[in-house]
């Protein structure tokens, strides 16, 4: 079975991936080692979980102006996600995948955050994202 | 996004590579933000800690920038010329001075003014009131939006950078007028005094915490508030909080009446702060006068001329005690004429080390073995140290001679 969600693309893209879904707010400065692309929040049910080439989820951004630079380090080390989706795109999260060229996704019509579970395998395609 | 002739032959690659990409970054962002044009900035600030080869990609073809930009410090204590005497590992600052000096190269080739600090507008980049610029640095941000009403969005480093080598950036946010009006007013309680510079923190830190994404306006200060004491009360706000323009009704530029700050609206909120919320504030980091401190941070925002005046004075015929660091974040400017006022001497034959780096960010430096206790007069320092460094030393807050008593006796040089 598989279903499709829509959501508005910040960011066009066509990428597919495997899920990893946070329940918190994110940044790329602190949340993510952008050495190992590792999850770096002490408690966090994804703390150590592996960001390489993964649909990043969440439910927006938590700050912190020079997480462009990170994430930019981490992918030239072949280690970040492939996308990110949002339930809403903070600005900065945005720049963010701008400077690394991946798509963005957030306003979908539900919480993707709920709608979408760690593990789940995704294919986006420009506005439209389905769960194989 | 509607462009440009300009615009459209820097997208189309006429002006070289660096340019293509970095228009083009602009474009679609302000097409994500809904913006519909670009304006013309006057000024930009940007981070010099950007990846070597992203400010290659980045700059590719350009040789000079359109705007007049200067350089914040480098977040993290690190200085190229300071870190041994500050107790930073050889290790980091090896690995530092390699991207270092790469960026310094393109830094100078291309004319950004090597100011290292978050206060450009004290040295070579003064915006004025409407301007539309593109500046990093939460504190430089809120302070142009705020003190000056020069019109700055929170943008990231990438974006900032993109907006300094283009000249322009996507009119959106706090750009247009609708977004700058104060809906938060803030009051004081009858009788309410604001008394050095920890109170001054306390208030700024508080409003932060109160407010979320909105502009707000204080009243009831007067008139003779000095730079130092405005930066102290607007600076940490951005860093408890999200405000947007910190507004003080009859003192910045766009608020000379209650009515211009509200845009002629009627407030949707008002918050009155009492001394009692100062002093649950301040104990967020509270001062124990049984507890020794091993580190001083001071100059956060970066020191300005009045203070170093004020903290020479204070320090005159004092010497640190054994064990203890003073840490002094001043930019080179800064540190040029206070040198030529006799203060930087004093400083620092009582043991102080004066360095253009970050004092919030120290934790990256990391902090030296055996720092256990920091003191700061600064909420924005105390706030970022705290979350930086996860609990392995302790922060304490109160005003810059209480801090220096702590850490120092009276006598003269430390080397004497």
């Amino acid at each position: 079975m598989s279903e499709a969600l829509k959501g508005k693309a910040l960011n066009p893209g066509k990428t597919k991936g495997e899920a990893v879904v946070f329940q918190t707010p994110f940044s790329f400065i602190g949340d993510m080692s952008p050495v190992t692309g590792e999850v770096t929040m002490v408690g966090n049910p994804n703390f150590g979980k592996s960001l390489k080439d993964k649909v990043l989820v969440f439910q927006t951004g938590r700050g912190g102006t020079i997480a462009p630079f990170i994430l930019y380090q981490a992918v030239k080390n072949k280690v970040g996600p492939c996308a990110i989706l949002c339930d809403h795109a903070d600005m900065l999260t945005l720049e963010c995948a701008l400077t690394v060229d991946i798509p963005i996704l957030d306003d979908f019509n539900g919480k993707i955050t709920e709608l979408i579970k760690t593990g789940d395998m995704l294919e986006i395609d420009k506005d439209t994202i389905k769960i194989a | 996004m509607k462009l440009t002739a300009y615009e459209q032959d820097m997208a189309n690659g006429k002006y070289g590579p660096g340019l293509q990409k970095a228009i083009n970054l602009l474009i679609r962002y302000g097409d994500a933000c809904g913006a519909e044009e670009f304006v013309e900035i006057t000024s930009g600030h940007v981070m010099p800690k950007e990846p070597p080869e992203l400010l290659e990609q980045f700059t590719e073809g350009i040789d000079k920038l359109p705007v007049t930009t200067t350089l914040h410090p480098l977040m993290s204590a690190f200085s190229p010329e300071k870190w041994e005497a500050m107790g930073i590992s050889k290790e980091y600052a090896e690995q530092e001075m390699k991207d270092y000096s790469k960026r310094e190269e393109l830094h100078t080739k291309l004319g950004f003014l090597k100011t290292y600090s978050c206060l450009p507008m004290t040295m070579g980049n003064l915006p004025r009131s409407g301007d539309y610029i593109s500046w990093i640095g939460s504190c430089a941000q809120i302070l142009a939006n705020s003190m000056f009403g020069a019109r700055t969005n929170k943008d990231g480093t990438v974006v900032s950078l993109c907006s300094a080598l283009t000249g322009r950036t996507p009119k959106t946010g706090l750009l247009l007028d609708k977004n700058r009006y104060a809906t938060v007013l803030v009051k004081m309680e009858e009788g309410l005094k604001l008394e050095g510079d920890s109170d001054y923190g306390a208030m700024g830190y508080y409003i932060g915490t109160q407010v979320a994404n909105k502009s707000i306006a204080v009243e009831g200060l007067n008139r003779s508030i000095t730079f130092d004491q405005l930066k102290y009360l607007i600076a940490p706000a951005a860093a408890s909080g999200s405000i947007h323009v910190f507004h003080v009704i009859g003192i910045t530029p766009e608020a000379a009446t209650k009515e211009a700050a509200f845009g002629g609206k009627e407030p949707e909120k008002t918050i009155i702060v009492t001394r009692n919320n100062l002093e649950e504030t301040k104990a967020i980091f509270p001062f124990d006068k049984n507890k020794e401190a091993d580190l001083v941070l001071l100059g956060c925002p970066h020191i300005t001329i009045q203070e170093a005046g004020n903290i020479a004075a204070i320090l005159k015929g004092k010497h640190l005690r054994t064990g203890k660091r003073l840490w002094l974040g001043m930019a080179k400017p800064t540190y040029e004429l206070a040198h030529t006022m006799g203060y930087t001497d004093i400083i620092e034959s009582a043991g102080g080390v004066v360095s253009d780096t970050c004092m919030a960010t120290i934790p990256d430096s990391p902090i030296p073995v055996g720092t256990k206790v920091v003191m700061t007069n600064s909420f924005k320092c105390a706030h970022y140290v705290r979350a930086l460094q996860k609990d392995r030393v302790e922060i304490m807050i109160n005003n810059i001679s209480e801090c220096i008593a702590k850490i120092t006796e009276d006598g003269g040089n430390r080397n004497e």
